[in-house]
């Protein structure tokens, strides 16, 4: 009851708001268009929209899908301005605080999502493991569960903000040809990112909700500066962190940023960089290169983020339920097992299991060293016969969490002074 | 004439061909040079405006930024105007270069183009979200200006003038204050702010409408609510706009500028880079042209001075001692040596014919020096010969003279024997007659006269004799004696003419004597006697027929102590070819009539030798012939 008169309520609100934006969106590239009935729109970023899982999810639900994949940035900014476009918003938790203030997204009901009780703790709880430690930021638990006021919070209830399913840790690559390989946990570290050995080598990601921490606990793992919270940073902890930075910046020290990930792969492989921010597929894809990336496992903790999978607060009947089919689908183990190759979990792994090969699993999630090459989902090997994925199993690297992907208050602050940053010349 | 038969020219046609291969050889390292010289030049100048264009590149690409920054921050759509021109332009650019990923420069160019179609795009985007901007603001406007509006409608409804609907519209306008600072500011509190005042305006809303009963009014206040309720959501809504759209700005387009410029500043580098190298490369191509045609023009040098060498040695050392040689065979020299150049060729024929040749000279100074010893004892012999032959004419001449003298003698000598004889015979008959006394007085009378007219006869015969013999003893002793001594010229010609005059008295010439008187020579006389001899008795035979009249002139004049004689007959006169040989031994044009030849050879030898003068003849046919001796007056012992 209270969701049908929240729907329409949006509904209402959303309407005149759509009515009154005169816009002639142009969607990020349309990879397919099909005439089958019924079509969902999904808009969300070349990690999860990728054509294999389309013409997988199509084959397997009969379905016509259409996928927009494109920026973060565009497409957040589509989902904001105009919800109609889409039924399927498949981003980051570090959006959904923003997504939900713009009334971009309706709660899921927990009801209709087939896996639920697969799901596991990281995203219920914060939590993998009661080892685990709490990462600072954004946990997904935090923003996950729809409150009865229709705020954003922990506490259990049938509405979420999202759907988990791919999530990860993130830290930094390493040319293991040009840097050493250090010992997970006990060497490697974010201080690497600010080490003058690397000087001119060093790139981060072009994005202030991840870059910044990145910056932030390198920083903090070199000694320069320490964070009250790291996931709230104040002001002044921002102008001394952006201080610091810039500083690096105009000796030189960082080649630059990225913004997408075939870049972050280009920058390595094309030996512009020998240490950066780096998402896992660019590691697939320079290893598959041969180059030889190494996915450090940093002392201080991973960065974590975790995919969300929202639906459209116009999106309705026949497109709604194809919506919740498509959804159910991803955690129905097949996409499971093909983001794992790329290195990403799901938060249903066990039925995802039963779409790998043992070495597979053993490799990706049980952190042994495989007993055979690997191929990643582009055909190239991309773990080779006795290579150990560094920071070793699933569970043991989420334990190890500093922080999670984030819109911090002063999020705007930090926009602003990471344009000063990304601007800075040598 | 085949042309492979001349070993020589086989040399030269050969040495042309080598040059000629050099020299094409030369010519296509120096074409060769100079195309690479060109090259590099196009190169460069290609370089250059390669580089220009990747100038103009960055300079645009500097002014889209400008122009892009200008129209986020301000609005003003003739900058975006002029940022899609500069895109249209850049990409232009970018069609019409072909890019390959080989090169720094290349890789740049497309990275360039990468990353600033990710800009522009995110600009075009940019500015779509800059009008949904606006119209979202403009809806918030709107809004809150509903919200004023329905508020004073409602105040105006109501009698009450109640304090919660001055908090009310205090706090609206607050809302609106708060909306504007943040977008003024971007400063989140301002969000915070607004959203207090909102829920404080909400809560005063919720009391008034507990307040109220008027259905009416009721409606109202829902109303109100409802029109707050979107204009907080507008509001944020805008908010997340405004903070996607300055995302948009500051975060990606800015990387991707920023990768642009960072491939622009590599482009720049490389080019200068590139074109510091091509100038070095096209300063070393100079220079190493230079070098190589200094190197051309050495090794050119060097070929001609070898083939200069070469043809000097072979060709023109050989022939120029060959001309020497010859020269001084020509000079007939013998006693050097020929150098013998034993090459197979025409040179080497040449210097063996020069050998030859030296060899033959040799041999004909052998047997020119033989000739001339050959001639010398024939010349010997000769003179001999012709001593004896001159001898032998003197020995005629003088025998001539002495049977000329004899003959002449004899005439009177024989009239005097005649004489005695015819005396001797009628004086016997006229013993026989005194025997026989028989005698007669007209023949003792005939016999006186006889013997008077014979003794006259006789006498004259005797004297005449005399004479002669004094003549001829004069001239005998001074042909014979042959001492200088002094004598009047005059007077011996007349006694050479009188020792001719048995020869002159048949003729009709008249022989005048016009030397001086007291002309006096000091020389030999006997050679004048010799002298006068000849030329008389020359035109007495040659120049007058037997009965023919003429003359005979003698003339002389002296000038300083030179004498010019002149002996002048208007006789017959002589040819050229007569005059020619006159003075050549044994010539003569009465051969077989009693000259020898040799009169005229003789004094011809006398004057020029002996009296060391000269004679002439010059003749006139049928006119006359002169006889000019030049002799000084002082003979000199010869």
């Amino acid at each position: 009851m209270n969701s049908l008169t929240r729907r329409d309520f949006l509904k209402k609100s959303t309407t005149l708001a759509a009515g009154a934006a005169i816009t002639s969106l142009s969607f990020p590239a349309i990879l397919h268009a099909k005439n089958k009935y019924p079509t969902i729109k999904v808009v969300g970023t070349h990690v999860t929209l990728q054509e294999d899982i389309r013409k997988k999810a199509q084959e397997d639900l009969g379905i016509n899908i259409e996928f927009y994949p494109g920026g973060s940035a565009e497409v957040i900014l589509k989902a904001i301005t105009d919800p109609s476009s889409f039924d399927i918003y498949e981003q980051w938790s570090n959006s959904i605080r923003v997504l939900h203030q713009a009334d971009a997204i309706q709660p899921l009901d927990i009801k209709r999502l087939k896996y639920w009780d697969e799901i596991n703790s990281l995203s219920k709880t914060g939590k993998i493991s009661p080892n685990a430690s709490f990462g600072a930021g954004d946990v997904p638990n935090k923003i996950l569960y729809v409150q009865k006021d229709g705020s954003l919070g922990p506490k259990a209830t049938n509405q979420i903000s999202f759907m988990p399913y791919v999530h990860n840790v993130d830290s930094f690559g390493y040319n293991s040809a040009v840097i050493p390989r250090g010992v997970p946990y006990e060497t490697e570290s974010w201080a690497w990112l600010l080490d003058k050995r690397y000087h001119g080598r060093v790139a981060l990601v072009n994005e202030p909700t991840i870059g910044i921490f990145d910056a932030a606990l390198a920083v903090e793992a070199k000694g320069l500066m320490k964070f009250k919270d790291i996931g709230d940073m104040s002001k002044k902890e921002i102008d001394q962190l952006f201080k610091i930075l810039i500083d690096y910046k105009q000796k030189g020290h960082f080649r630059g940023v990225w913004s997408s990930v075939p870049h972050s792969a280009e920058l390595m492989a094309t030996n512009q960089v020998d240490i950066e921010s780096m998402f896992s597929p660019a590691v697939s894809t320079l290893n598959g290169m041969g180059v030889p990336c190494v996915y450090a496992a940093p002392k201080e903790g991973y960065r974590a983020w975790h995919g969300v999978m929202c639906l459209s607060s116009e999106s309705k009947d026949e497109r709604k339920d194809a919506a919740y089919e498509y959804m159910n689908w991803w955690l129905s183990g097949w996409a499971g097992a093909f983001i794992a190759r790329q290195g990403y979990y799901i938060s249903n792994p066990e039925r995802a299991r039963k779409h790998m090969s043992s070495y597979e699993w053993d490799y990706w999630y049980a952190g042994k060293s495989a007993i055979k090459d690997l191929r990643g989902t582009d055909g190239k090997v991309s773990v080779r016969k006795g290579d150990l994925r560094n920071g070793g199993s699933y569970v043991k690297r989420f334990e190890n969490i500093a922080v999670w992907n984030t819109v911090m208050p002063n999020y705007d602050y930090t926009v602003n002074k990471w344009n000063e940053f990304v601007t800075k010349r040598a | 004439m085949n042309i492979f038969s001349n070993t020589l020219r086989k040399k030269i046609y050969f040495l042309s061909i080598l040059s000629s291969i050099f020299f094409i050889g030369i010519a296509y390292i120096a074409y060769n040079n100079l195309i690479n010289l060109s090259k590099s030049f196009d190169d460069f100048a290609q370089i250059n405006s390669q580089a220009q264009s990747y100038i103009e590149l960055t300079k645009d690409v500097e002014k889209l930024k400008g122009n892009v920054q200008s129209f986020t921050y301000s609005g003003y759509k003739g900058s975006a105007q002029e940022a899609k021109k500069l895109y249209e332009k850049i990409t232009n650019f970018f069609v019409n270069t072909q890019l390959r990923k080989e090169t720094e420069v290349d890789k740049s160019l497309l990275a360039i183009e990468l990353h600033l179609k990710k800009y522009f795009d995110t600009f075009k985007e940019v500015e779509r979200q800059k009008k949904v901007q606006k119209d979202l603001k403009k809806l918030k406007r709107d809004l809150h200006e509903k919200l004023i509006d329905k508020l004073y409608k409602y105040s105006q409804t109501t009698y009450k003038k109640s304090l919660i609907l001055k908090n009310i519209n205090d706090e609206i306008f607050k809302a609106e204050k708060y909306s504007l600072y943040y977008f003024d500011t971007m400063d989140t509190d301002y969000i915070k702010q607004y959203k207090e005042v909102i829920s404080k305006t909400k809560k005063n809303l919720s009391k008034l409408k507990n307040k109220e009963v008027d259905v009416e009014k009721v409606y109202q206040l829902k109303e109100l609510s409802n029109i707050l309720k979107q204009y907080s959501k507008i509001f944020l809504k805008t908010v997340q706009q405004v903070r996607s759209y300055t995302f948009l700005i500051n975060v990606v387009m800015s990387a991707e500028l920023y990768e642009v410029l960072y491939y622009a500043n590599i482009i720049h580098n490389t080019s200068l880079s590139i074109i510091e190298k091509i100038e070095n490369n096209v300063d070393t191509n100079i220079s190493d042209s230079t070098k190589i045609f200094l190197l051309l023009g050495v090794l050119f040098f060097i070929f001609m001075l070898t083939a200069s060498l070469i043809i000097t040695n072979s060709i023109v050392n050989p022939i120029t001692l060959l001309t020497e040689s010859f020269k001084k065979l020509t000079k007939g020299e013998t006693d050097f040596k020929i150098l013998e150049y034993s090459v197979n060729d025409e040179i080497g024929d040449l210097s063996t014919a020069a050998v030859v040749f030296q060899e033959k000279n040799k041999e004909l100074q052998k047997y020119q020096t033989e000739l001339e010893k050959l001639v010398i004892s024939r010349t010997e012999e000769l003179t001999k010969a012709q001593n004896h032959l001159i001898e032998s004419e003197k020995m005629a001449s003088l025998g001539s003279l002495v049977a000329g003298i004899s003959h002449e003698i004899n005439t009177p000598v024989g009239l005097s024997l005649t004489g005695v004889s015819y005396i001797n015979e009628i004086t016997n008959n006229i013993i026989k007659d005194v025997e026989n006394n028989n005698l007669k007085q007209s023949s003792f009378k005939k016999y006186l006269e006889d013997v008077r007219v014979m003794s006259e006869t006789m006498e004259k015969s005797l004297n005449d004799a005399t004479e002669l013999i004094k003549s001829f003893k004069q001239i005998s002793v001074d042909q014979h004696a042959e001492q200088i001594r002094d004598f009047k010229l005059h007077n011996y010609v007349e006694d050479v003419l009188l020792s001719l005059k048995n020869n002159i008295k048949h003729t009709h010439i008249d022989i005048t004597n016009n030397i001086p008187i007291e002309l006096t020579l000091h020389s030999y006389p006997g050679i004048f006697s010799q002298i006068f001899t000849n030329l008389i008795m020359n035109s007495i035979v040659h120049a007058f027929d037997e009965d023919q009249k003429g003359n005979i002139y003698i003339e002389a004049i002296t000038n300083d102590n030179n004498l010019m004689l002149t002996y002048i007959d208007n006789g017959k006169g002589m040819d050229d070819n007569t005059i020619k040989h006159i003075f050549d031994p044994f010539f003569t044009t009465k051969m077989g009539q009693g000259g020898s030849g040799l009169g005229m050879y003789i004094i011809y030898n006398l004057i020029t030798q002996k009296l060391n003068g000269n004679i002439v003849c010059q003749s006139k046919i049928t006119q006359e012939t002169k006889f000019i001796i030049t002799i000084p007056m002082e003979s000199k012992d010869v």
